[in-house]
């Protein structure tokens, strides 16, 4: 077989998904031609699909050094560290690719992506702008730019930007599971779900899309409509924004505490707020879980949940239960240990169902230790006061001090991606 | 095993060369790591005997490293013959497709399929459990091939095609292979090598010949393996000139319909949801099978098989085992069998006791092979949610459901 066969037969097989055996062709190209960069950059995607990112990452890089002229060689390295969650080494790459070609639309496409993934939507948006400068009509790069426009609140823009795409081609999954998203936002979930399922139907393992018609059908239900807008909210502001929100809701909380502590006659204006407070902060942990409960009853919903989410709302369920349980009795007998069981159960709750939330690998094994171990401790404490053991209270006490210090943790490992590809 | 492991094992060999269970293993293992020299040199004194066929397959590798691939072909066939449970479709798909430049020759092509078809011995029998699916291939493809009369005079079908899907290493070559025996028709493969060289038109005759060849040689059964690479559902492949090559395997196909000759086309695919859409039509793979990965009693009886000729400790409770690998595949349960066997083997290098397998092996070597189909079930399941409109996957859903994957 020839170089030039090998490479072909590669092809093929790889626009065919059939990437082991892709791969083993590039191999013998290399074998061939051990300096041929676009061989090793197909290579090296074709073990990015297979996931041996370490490997992935190796060929991609041997692919520039062999090539530094070779586009494709830059587009595999930049997309396999996006694609693994090193978004460091992704700019760096994507900064290289655009110090050769300046307007290459590929590589500001890949640039306006690492931006989308780093939440810095006005960044994602100039990229997209500073490529469609070179290809006005690139689909990727207007589905970009609605997304980010979208993000900053200008849904209107957003809409008009991908109409214009689906009018051209109205069976592009990408411009359908955008235009749910874009529904979702102006709170419109009944529309979003009929973008969502054509954008499945044309390409089933279109995960935005999936995630999009999950959001859609809770989003039906009002309560978790209402979180859904608060995410959209804060996802609009800037990462520091969010940030001092988020403090600032928990100072001000603490505030409000302290000083109904020490002012007995603001209690009665303090503690409905403060009650709401908590319930709202409660709900953005648990709507969702809460909402896929729901779900359950629900024939459609029924197919499209989860094992995960199943799992996770069982939990919750069963927290919730227990929540209910205890306080019923503890309303009707008036017994204190009630009280601080059920508030127990409606505080383990959250670190629980963390649990699911958490990116598979290091994140979710941390969230599984640390909620297990609270629990533990708790259910230890608790356990020891119902059966008589005045000790029990040291137990509760050091799992009630935790509480708060957990949320930090929890927000943290919710949203940290970890990096693939260092090990095999 | 690492390499450091097989060497201690062959130095081993040379101490003791008359224990046959070491031997076999360490030919296993230099099979498995592509070592095909040593493994044919080593098994040599295997050949005189039960353990023949694995030293007639060491012989063909041996032989197709020398490029001797007629010697290869001869001595792989004997090796089955002896063993079924040596099938080794890597090596399969290079006797088949090795040499490009022969193929271009109309004789080349004539002796090739002579290589390529054959009257495979293996039938339903063979196969353990799967009841669901044998019934339905009687059904769909068995009684209309044996009595054609009943299903004209009610205006069915009698050939065209089938498109069967499934996990990988579920058996679906085999299950075509038996499906053929069970016929007694002849059976012709085309593996994706073949199907690539069509698509580079290094031998464009080749798929008309072969066709010509089954249809004068019926009944047969085409078999077209991994049929999602031929055409290609994306878009970007719709360019590439491979639509010419599904056109002529559709004329064929559809030439098969019209004529009603006995001549079937099995499809078998991972990856059903990017066969051609053209290719689904009525009368070309108008009929899909899901092979699921093999069921219980299927289980038990794989991993008997594969287990003959094993130092085997009585009192191995394979019902148990079956219990234990539900979703694994055939392939799974195949390393399931090699990796208790490497404990044993461990324990006999260290202590120099040969101790028999045993069941505890096999427990223990569970907690290291997990099946391999999951991954593909779960990805199925968005298949089977988002795109069944047309009842494609039905069978596929109810099995998602049985085994509760999500």
């Amino acid at each position: 077989m020839s170089e030039q066969q090998a490479l072909q037969r590669g092809r093929l097989l790889y626009n065919a998904e059939h990437y082991d055996q892709a791969g083993e062709m590039f191999v013998e190209v290399l074998r061939v031609d051990p300096q041929n960069a676009e061989a090793q950059a197909l290579l090296a995607l074709c073990l990015s699909h297979q996931k041996k990112w370490k490997g992935a990452i190796e060929a991609a890089r041997e692919a520039v050094r062999l090539d530094p002229e070779e586009p494709l060689a830059h587009e595999a390295l930049a997309v396999i560290y996006l694609n693994s969650n090193r978004l460091e080494e992704a700019e760096r790459a994507i900064l290289q690719a655009l110090e050769l070609e300046p307007d290459s639309p590929t590589y500001w496409h890949l640039a306006g992506h690492l931006a989308w993934r780093r939440s810095d939507w006005q960044t994602a948006l100039e990229s997209a702008q500073r490529g469609l400068a070179s290809d006005p009509s690139s689909p990727d790069l207007i589905n970009l730019r609605s997304l980010a426009l979208m993000k900053l609140g200008h849904v209107e823009e957003s809409r008009q930007g991908l109409a214009e795409l689906l009018a051209e081609n109205p069976e592009d999954p990408s411009s359908l599971a955008n235009m749910g998203w874009s529904s979702l936002h102006v709170g419109k979930p009944g529309e979003a779900l009929e973008f969502f399922k054509s954008a499945l139907q044309l390409e089933p393992e279109n995960d935005y899309a999936r995630q999009g018609l999950m959001e859609g059908l809770r989003a039906r239900y009002p309560f978790y409509g209402l979180v859904l807008r608060f995410f959209f909210f804060m996802q609009g502001l800037s990462k520091r924004a969010q940030e001092a929100i988020e403090l600032g809701l928990y100072l001000g909380q603490r505030l409000l505490n302290e000083l109904a502590r020490e002012h007995r006659w603001l209690r009665p204006y303090v503690r409905p707020i403060l009650f709401l407070y908590t319930m709202f902060a409660y709900m953005t942990w648990l709507a969702k879980p809460l909402a896929n409960l729901l779900l359950r009853f629900n024939p459609y919903g029924k197919l499209v949940l989860t094992r995960e989410d199943e799992q996770q709302s069982n939990v919750v369920a069963g927290c919730l239960g227990l929540t209910t349980l205890f306080a019923v009795i503890h309303v009707a007998t008036g017994n204190v240990l009630a009280f601080v069981t059920w508030a127990f159960f409606l505080t383990v709750c959250v670190p629980l169902a963390s649990i699911f939330e958490c990116e598979e690998g290091w994140p979710r094994k941390l969230m599984k230790r640390v909620a297990l171990l609270e629990a533990a401790v708790g259910v230890l404490g608790l356990l020891m006061l119902w059966l008589g053991m005045d000790r029990g209270v040291y137990f509760i006490s050091i799992y009630f001090q935790l509480v708060a210090p957990t949320q930090f943790l929890i927000v943290y490992l919710r949203n940290v991606r970890p990096e693939l590809g260092h090990e095999d | 095993m690492d390499d450091a492991t097989l060497e201690a094992l062959i130095s081993a060999l040379s101490v003791t060369p008359d224990n046959q269970l070491l031997r076999v293993q360490v030919v296993r293992e230099l099979l498995r790591s592509r070592r095909w020299e040593r493994a044919e040199e080593l098994a040599r004194p295997l050949l005189t005997t039960s353990e023949r066929p694995l030293a007639l397959l060491a012989g063909a590798r041996g032989a197709l490293t020398r490029g001797d691939k007629e010697t290869a072909g001869q001595l792989y066939r004997q090796a089955l013959d002896g063993d079924r449970g040596l099938v080794d479709e890597a090596l399969e798909a290079e006797l088949e497709v090795q040499d490009q430049p022969v193929r271009l020759s109309v004789q080349g092509l004539e002796d090739e399929q002579a290589a390529l078809s054959e009257r495979p011995r293996i039938s339903f029998q063979d196969i353990g459990g799967m009841e669901t699916l044998k019934e339905q291939i009687r059904l769909n493809i068995l009684y209309p091939m044996q009595k054609p009369e009943i299903y004209e005079a009610y205006g069915k079908k009698v050939g065209g095609g089938i498109l069967m899907f499934g996990p990988p290493g579920c058996g679906k070559t085999y299950i075509s292979r038996a499906t053929a025996g069970e016929m007694g028709a002849k059976f012709f493969t085309l593996t994706i090598a073949d199907t690539l060289n069509m698509w580079l038109g290094e031998s464009e005759k080749h798929l008309a010949a072969i066709f010509s060849t089954a249809r004068t040689q019926s009944p047969s059964v085409i078999f077209i393996d991994e049929v999602d690479a031929l055409g290609g559902k994306r878009s970007d492949m719709r360019n590439s000139g491979t639509r010419t090559m599904v056109s002529q395997l559709l004329v064929e196909m559809d030439g098969i319909a019209s004529q009603n000759e006995k001549v079937l086309v099995l499809g078998a695919t991972n990856m059903p949801w990017n066969v051609d859409m053209a290719m689904r039509r009525a009368g070309r793979f108008d009929r899909v099978l899901f092979v699921p990965p093999p069921d219980l009693k299927a289980r038990e009886e794989i991993l008997k098989v594969q287990s003959r000729n094993r130092k085997l400790a009585p009192g191995i409770n394979w019902g148990e085992l079956a219990k234990k690998t539900e979703l694994f595949s055939g392939a799974d349960l195949n390393n399931l069998v090699e990796r208790a066997t490497e404990r044993a083997l461990a324990d006999a290098l260290k202590s120099g006791n040969l101790r028999d397998v045993t069941h505890a092996d096999f427990l223990s070597a569970l907690k290291e092979v997990k099946p391999s189909t999951t991954e593909w079930l779960r990805r199925s399941r968005n298949y089977v949610n988002f795109a069944n409109q047309d009842g494609l996957y039905e069978d596929l859903a109810r099995y998602l459901d049985e085994v509760k994957i999500k």
